[in-house]
């Protein structure tokens, strides 16, 4: 039953899906099951990549693991 | 003349049998991921965002059904204060999972709501269901003989005329209201929670709506010998049929979340209807006696599709309450007392309780810990905010401030709560039947109660929302 941490980077503020649920939002750290994970942004679709897919493990409260998704 | 003859006899023998066939569950007219029994198609007018509150009901016949109806008289009596309005601990239930008896108690509130307090003793908790059973089955007998309708379909057209009023999860839905109903079954070929909502469904391209919830109740309460499985159709997927999206993840992650890659292979197993044309279902404790897979499913993932965990990232829930009501009791068997080799049935009985006895106790410590661990990071996530405030004024945390006021409260109402051995006793002994004396049900009703409102962590639960008990 571990958790996992993250936290998606963008200059904006975006909801942020994961496996096409919406689960978070941008620059505010937060949880997932451990495994692979389709990470992408709310509309509107500016950003790039379209979507990360990072193996989320081993992660804690205080290293949450960043994705980054820059301005088109 | 010989050939008329066995013609006649054919056609006899064959009118009762060959129309005997169970209810056969039907395919989509289309795949819609928004459509169908769904959590998210709920509403939930007077049930606060913030307070998430979940009941999760075992198996154990009427002794089950009957301490979670108690449950749910004291939740009814339970005052809370939520956003300045008073209101009913019970109007706040959004989930509620069940097993086998509790499954009873747990459609029937989903289908009338408050007449669960009015006619759910007579129609179902006092009535002896056994014997109704048994009349049906002579009755219908012939119907039996049929290789294409079993007992547990039998069952359910009885609770379906005599229990539920014929209610569909179609009818569910009309009613648009929480508490979403999980009723779990046990998947025969994968021994693993089978859950009747449409995310399910979806799997085997099939439209749950149709569904009487009594097939739902009978698969979960088909307890292995007494009943036999109950058979659904899985249907080639259409065009339109949208995979889920953590399932392909989910099985390249075996060796880093083994929990996950076996979730997603058993969801993968639906999905080519060629290889499994039918899927054949028994009681839900085989698979987990308490209903709490699917709540840890919610808890520590993001694919559930009432994932709890998503609701906290969301920062929408603030207070997580799950109550487990399992009406467990203790083995008491004469094997060990006498030097006689125990029977091959014996052998089958300790075989399928044993397993869901080991399933309880795991789910339900699991969900206690997952409550400790969360509760933990967000601890040591303020200790470092106050040592880093302390070294370096004006420095804060990457990802924010954290989720750190959530609290969450995991309640069990069991037997072994009861404190005085005498009384606990009486419960332990209590069989697991579809009938029990009136007195027996009033007392189930009671005890559950008390426990629930003598509970510490119950006590804070109501002191922290402000509320009273009656």
């Amino acid at each position: 039953m571990a958790v996992e941490y993250v936290i998606v980077r963008f200059p904006q503020r975006r909801a942020v899906f994961v496996d096409d649920y919406e689960s978070g939002v941008t620059d505010k750290k937060f949880r997932v099951g451990p495994g692979t994970h389709t990470i992408n942004l709310g509309e509107p679709r500016d950003y790039t990549p379209k979507w990360r897919r990072p193996t989320v493990v081993h992660t804690t409260p205080l290293r949450p693991m960043e994705i980054v998704f820059e301005e088109l | 003349m010989r050939n008329c003859k066995a013609i006649g006899l054919a056609l006899l023998l064959c009118g009762p049998l060959g129309c005997a066939h169970y209810s056969v569950n039907v395919p989509l007219q289309a795949f819609d991921e928004d459509e169908g029994y769904r959590f998210k198609n709920l509403s939930s007018p007077g049930n606060s965002e913030e307070l998430f509150v979940v009941l999760t009901f075992s198996g154990g016949g009427t002794r089950a059904a009957a301490l979670a109806y108690g449950v749910m008289e004291q939740l009814r009596d339970t005052r809370v204060t939520i956003g300045g309005q008073e209101k009913r601990l019970l109007d706040e239930v959004d989930v509620i999972s069940s097993v086998s008896g509790g499954s009873f108690t747990a459609a029937y509130y989903a289908a009338f709501g408050d007449e669960l307090f009015e006619t759910f003793e007579h129609r179902f908790l006092k009535k002896n269901i056994e014997r109704e059973l048994l009349g049906v089955a002579v009755w219908s007998g012939i119907r039996l003989l049929s290789p294409t309708f079993s007992r547990t379909d039998l069952a359910a057209e009885y609770y379906g005329e005599d229990i539920f009023d014929r209610t569909t999860y179609g009818d569910l839905l009309r009613r648009g209201q929480r508490p979403f109903l999980i009723v779990n079954a046990t998947d025969m070929t994968l021994g693993a929670t089978f859950e009747f909502t449409q995310e399910q469904f979806d799997l085997l391209y099939s439209d749950l709506g149709a569904m009487p919830i009594s097939r739902a109740v009978a698969a979960s309460a088909a307890f292995p010998l007494l009943f036999s499985p109950l058979t659904l159709q899985n249907y080639t997927k259409g065009f339109d049929f949208k995979e889920p999206a953590w399932i392909p993840l989910g099985l390249s992650d075996r060796s880093i979340a083994s929990r996950r890659y076996q979730r997603a292979q058993y969801a993968n197993s639906y999905l080519d209807a060629n290889q499994r044309p039918y899927v054949h279902l028994l009681d839900g404790g085989i698979a987990d006696n308490l209903g709490t897979r699917t709540v840890v499913h919610s808890l520590a993932t993001t694919d559930s599709s009432w994932s709890i965990l998503r609701g906290l990232n969301l920062e929408k829930i603030k207070t997580v309450v799950v109550i487990i009501v399992n009406a467990k009791t203790e083995s008491a068997t004469p094997w060990d007392k006498r030097e006689a080799t125990p029977t091959e049935i014996d052998a089958l009985k300790a075989t399928v309780s044993g397993l869901q006895d080991n399933y309880t106790f795991d789910s339900a410590v699991m969900i206690q810990e997952h409550f400790d661990q969360l509760t933990r990071d967000a601890q040591v996530q303020a200790q470092c905010r106050e040592l880093i405030q302390e070294s370096c004024p004006g420095v804060t945390l990457p990802g924010g401030e954290g989720s750190g006021d959530v609290r969450y409260y995991s309640i069990s109402v069991d037997f072994d709560s009861i404190e005085d051995a005498g009384k606990r006793g009486i419960f332990q002994k209590m069989k697991t039947r579809l009938y029990l004396p009136p007195d027996q049900v009033d007392a189930l009703k009671e005890i559950a109660g008390e426990i629930l409102s003598r509970s510490q962590k119950y006590q804070e639960l109501v002191a922290s929302l402000g509320g009273s008990m009656n």
